[in-house]
């Protein structure tokens, strides 16, 4: 049983990746870079300790911890080249996957000098300011308050020069991704061939059709990577139904393809790394207002939205009603892919509900920012609404940035707290619809039954986000810092879990009929259901937004 | 050989998309301010979650200072 089932081989594949991870990163990792993280943090405790603001050392240091990081170790750079994607390209494909480089032009090069001397000027300031507040110890609230000013400004400067800097020296980089993409191919096939194999498939034809649908998840990252399709928000996920939509649809899917087309194994594998993504202590980063609009608003506008699609709207499926409704109300795509599973909803609709939700990103992500402008919204009220709203978190940062720094400081931690609800959303729906909605009879179903019904993968999906929540809290603020979110999330599981999600979109498509996806969008009341829903949530979350910034908690609001 | 047709015919209007979206959309001066500080800032707008987006982090870190754990 526990090696046959697709969802316990979820759980053991997934909790293998991450044990990797956990090796990589927090043991090897931490072995390399570990002693030197924390010499530094004393160093920054000694700096606090004598400056009553944060001086130019402090931003030194602090800079430096932030270099420290898994990721950055020589393994953690090694894994990185090999989960590389293809590259961001313009108008050439063949440069996403292989570029010489090219020599920076005299019009970049005078905007990196002219960024360095505006740093140097400033530096220069700060330095003045900070040796007269220095002596006067510190005492003389004046001074202070002037060194502290310059020492912002300069780091600003600092990180617009770093930024541009780093932009300037990739396009001078070689690289060729299509060797690392070749051994991935190779590791991926091997390790879900063996899950497949024990599942009751041939290993040799999983291996051979694995080939195709790898070769098709590229060609959406390939698509993904586009700069005007990236900028749209339009990602590898819609790429990959498309392209398996256009292949399914027009000359039929190759029978010699289906063995790979292993769509919820794919997914329900992602889903358990999705888990280890999912960090509870996170939800605590703006305190009781980032809870009450992430945490209160999105379950109510979820619970709405459900009940206006069954009750009103009438839609046949309660399983196409949730994964709309949850992947409007949270956060797009990894929450329809999260309910989509857990309530076992069809591929169709899971296609229906990510396809709305990138088409509503895409509009929202303009016309929300556009509108705060117009009407002259504060940058934490837009912010806090944009990111409450907004599904996807790449077009949330990106409409927040238009607005400014503090809009996309809000924006974007409330998203990430919003993230990180999929797990008990994911979670409840599962244990509804394994009590309530498949539950025909009337009698009262038993723990065991309910255990039967229950998706397994679940179970692996909240232990990975229980678990790593525990590692993240057990661990100093620096560590966990540098060793989960920048060694094992960033570094590793979350580009394992974005190629197995791409590989479960090209199966979708490859497996769904345009016929039956028609079938499903009846009466336009998915679109319906999307749009009432969208407008229930944005009305609640502007308004929980203002009683939270504005009214209850204005104290925290300034400070932002 | 019908099958084939229907296939280019779906991926020539892909490229037609991939040619005249940007084309269009930046004719919206609030697209085109919108992509412009994206591309400034390094922000790849079809991250899906909070993971994918380094700005994330920063935004994090730099609430987490501004309320209270700083050394302010």
């Amino acid at each position: 049983m526990l090696l046959m089932s697709e969802d316990y081989w979820a759980i053991w594949l997934g909790a293998f990746f991450l044990i990797v991870g956990i090796v990589i990163y927090l043991i090897i990792g931490k072995q390399s870079i570990g002693k030197e993280l924390i010499k530094m943090k004393y160093e920054l405790n000694y700096i606090s300790v004598d400056a009553p603001f944060k001086t130019m050392e402090w931003y030194k240091i602090n800079k430096e911890i932030k270099q420290l990081t898994g990721a950055n170790t020589a393994i953690g750079k090694s894994i990185t080249l090999l989960l590389r994607k293809p590259k961001s390209w313009k108008e050439n494909p063949s440069k996403s996957f292989s570029f010489e480089g090219i020599k920076i032009t005299d019009l970049d090069q005078t905007k990196l000098d002219q960024l360095r001397s505006e740093g140097l000027t400033l530096e220069d300031d700060a330095e003045k300011k900070e040796q007269l507040a220095r002596r006067a110890d510190f005492q003389n609230l004046h001074l202070n308050t002037t060194a502290k000013e310059a020492a912002g400004f300069w780091n600003k400067k600092q990180i617009e020069y770093e930024r541009f800097a780093k932009k300037l020296s990739q396009k001078e980089k070689k690289y060729n991704v299509l060797p690392s993409l070749f051994l991935l191919l190779i590791i991926l096939a091997l390790i879900f061939g063996l899950g497949v194999f024990f599942m009751g498939h041939t290993y040799l034809k999983f291996i051979v059709a694995f080939i195709g649908v790898f070769f098709l998840a590229v060609l959406s990252y390939l698509l993904a990577a586009q700069t005007d399709m990236k900028s749209l928000g339009i990602s590898y996920a819609i790429w990959a139904i498309v392209f398996g939509l256009i292949i399914s649809n027009t000359i039929g899917t190759p029978t010699w393809l289906k063995p790979a087309i292993q769509m919820e194994f794919f997914i329900k594998t992602g889903l358990v790394l999705l888990g280890a993504e999912i960090l509870l202590g996170k939800i605590m980063t703006i305190g009781l207002p980032g809870i009450f609009v992430s945490w209160v608003v999105t379950p109510i506008v979820l619970v709405s939205t459900f009940w206006f699609g069954q009750k009103i709207l009438k839609i046949g499926s309660k399983t196409l009603n949730i994964t709309i409704s949850a992947d409007m109300s949270v956060c797009g795509v990894s929450a329809a892919i999260a309910t989509a599973a857990a309530c076992n909803a069809k591929k169709e609709e899971l296609t229906l509900a990510v396809g709305l939700s990138m088409v509503f990103t895409s509009i929202m992500m303009i016309v929300m920012p556009a509108f705060i402008n117009a009407v002259g919204m504060p940058e934490v009220l837009g912010g806090a609404w944009i990111g409450g709203t907004i599904d996807a978190t790449g077009a949330v940062v990106a409409a927040g940035a238009f607005l400014g720094d503090t809009a996309l400081n809000v924006a974007a931690t409330i998203k990430m707290i919003q993230n990180v609800l999929i797990g008990l959303i994911a979670f409840g729906v599962a244990f509804y619809w394994a009590t309530k909605v498949e539950n025909t009879g009337k009698a009262k179903v038993g723990a065991s039954e309910i255990w039967h019904r229950f998706p397994k993968f679940i179970i692996g999906f909240l232990g990975a986000s229980i678990v790593f929540s525990i590692l993240y809290a057990a661990l100093s603020k620096e560590f966990s810092y540098a060793f989960i979110d920048h060694g094992i999330i960033r570094g590793f599981s979350k580009d394992v879990r974005g190629w197995l999600f791409c590989l479960a979109f090209v199966s979708i498509g490859l497996s769904v009929n345009f016929k039956e996806l028609k079938g499903h969008f009846s009466g336009g009341k998915p679109l319906i259901l999307y749009v009432c829903g969208q407008t229930l949530n944005l009305i609640l979350t502007l308004l929980m937004a203002y009683l939270m910034f504005y009214v209850v908690f204005p104290e925290i609001t300034d400070l932002i | 050989m019908k099958g084939w047709f229907k296939m280019f015919f779906c991926l020539l209007l892909i490229w037609c998309f991939v040619q005249l979206a940007p084309i269009v959309l930046t004719k919206i001066p609030a697209y085109d301010e919108l992509i412009q500080k994206s591309e400034s800032m390094g922000i790849d707008n079809a991250a899906l979650f909070y993971s994918e987006e380094a700005l994330t982090s920063l935004a994090e870190s730099e609430l987490n200072e501004r309320l209270g754990s700083g050394n302010e």
